[in-house]
């Protein structure tokens, strides 16, 4: 992948995981000590991210920074033996809201790059 | 599953919540914010907007989650997360290919497994966010009779666990025993719309929470558009809530919250306070965040 096409797939990510926390760009600059434009920019692929900016992030969306970075699976493969779960009704579940539920547990994770 | 095994499965659910309490360093009779005592667990709470679930209970090798769907009512969240919370403490869980399985009914013996386990964390939900002391005394406290009480008396009690109007009566009616068939149906048959119909003089759609001045916690959760009746004379230190009108002639002061953020709430001339805390309507994301104060200019 070229540097400009990677740089927008970190720039997706990091809005994705930024709102699926409920965080504002406001609330994630004052959070990493950033001024506001700063996170606007990483989100519009028109600033490098630096590491330590990415794994804070990370840290604060709790999602891996291996997913962060554009690596790993977009959606959580189902004969993960490490993975449990619970939960009632799945059979109600809609196919395209199981497929939501499983990318969200895959970009979830601690920043060592494990999945929950 | 038989009379029997329920009331085992019921017992052994009782247990595990007083435990659950107990190991946290938390009483058997105050109401629990189950959000901080999961967060104090190690386990995030997440809100997602899928609304054909409920809540899901997962770990793995970096950590332990529950997902909540953010469309459902605020005390249907807090049970569905105590629920979840329950398949945590028994080590619930399946591959999510078994758990797909599962879901589709694959055979008589899983099925029954299956609803064992849901039982199991349904009980314990129940007794964690309303252990039966509390329960006695919340009702006590007010002067109040839990088998004669009546509908406004059973709804100001709800809200005081944080759980739903039917939750209540359901947890007193099968858990605890303490109300009969009848006056169970009769409570339910009136529902939280015509008591909060009763309560304000009009028919409202919005969520009311009724925070009385005997409120056993120092935190009341509510979101953008939720009204609260608070007691006479309470006093919000900001904006973050307002009141849309002067006392109700019922009794107490209504408050509507209207942006996300924390509000302090006093009563003049007494000690009486909560700490009101407001997040957006059908938050999206981390419990943790739910209620941080957005800038005026933080829209996106």
């Amino acid at each position: 992948m070229s540097e400009k096409g990677k740089k927008a797939v970190i720039a997706a990510r990091v809005r994705e995981a930024r709102l699926a926390a409920g965080l504002t760009q406001g609330q994630v600059a004052r959070m990493l000590r950033l001024h506001r434009p700063s996170v606007s920019e990483i989100e519009g692929g028109n600033r490098d991210i630096t590491a330590q900016e990415l794994s804070r992030m990370a840290e604060i969306f709790d999602v891996s920074v291996s997913w962060l970075a554009g690596e790993g699976a977009d959606k959580v493969d189902v004969y993960d033996n490490k993975l449990q779960l619970a939960a009632r009704e799945l059979q109600k579940l809609k196919p395209a809201d199981l497929e939501r539920l499983l990318k969200i547990i895959a970009s979830m994770g601690g920043s060592e790059g494990k999945k929950i | 599953m038989s009379g029997e095994n329920t009331k085992m499965l019921a017992r052994e659910a009782m247990l595990a919540s007083i435990k659950t309490r107990d190991d946290r360093g938390l009483d058997q009779v105050s109401p629990v914010d189950v959000y901080a005592l999961c967060q104090s667990m190690g386990i995030k709470v997440r809100f997602v907007d899928i609304g054909s679930m409920e809540g899901v209970y997962g770990r793995g090798e970096a950590g332990t989650v529950i997902l909540l769907s953010s469309l459902r009512p605020l005390p249907r969240r807090v049970f569905t997360c105590a629920h979840e919370l329950g398949h945590h403490t028994f080590g619930h869980g399946s591959k999510v290919d078994e758990l797909l399985e599962e879901a589709l009914g694959s055979s008589e013996s899983t099925r029954k497994a299956f609803d064992a386990n849901e039982f199991l964390a349904q009980s314990f939900a129940g007794f964690l966010l309303m252990p039966t002391l509390g329960v006695r005394n919340a009702f006590a406290g007010r002067g109040w009779e839990a088998r004669t009480a009546s509908p406004i008396q059973m709804y100001t009690v709800a809200c005081q666990f944080g759980v739903g109007y039917e939750t209540l009566i359901g947890h007193l009616r099968h858990s605890l025993n303490t109300l009969s068939a009848e006056r169970a149906a009769a409570l339910k048959q009136v529902g939280p719309k015509n008591i909060r119909a009763e309560i304000l003089g009009e028919a409202v759609a919005d969520p009311l929470i009724v925070a009385d001045e005997r409120w056993a916690l120092g935190t009341l959760d509510a979101e953008v558009g939720t009204l609260l009746l608070l007691p006479d004379r309470a006093t919000a230190e900001n904006e973050r809530i307002v009141a849309p009108q002067a006392n109700l002639p019922t009794g107490g002061r209504l408050y509507r919250a209207v942006r996300p953020g924390v509000v302090r709430v006093t009563q003049q001339g007494t000690t009486w306070a909560v700490f009101v805390r407001v997040s957006n309507r059908q938050f999206v994301g981390f419990a943790e965040y739910r209620h941080l104060e957005r800038a005026d200019d933080d829209d996106v």
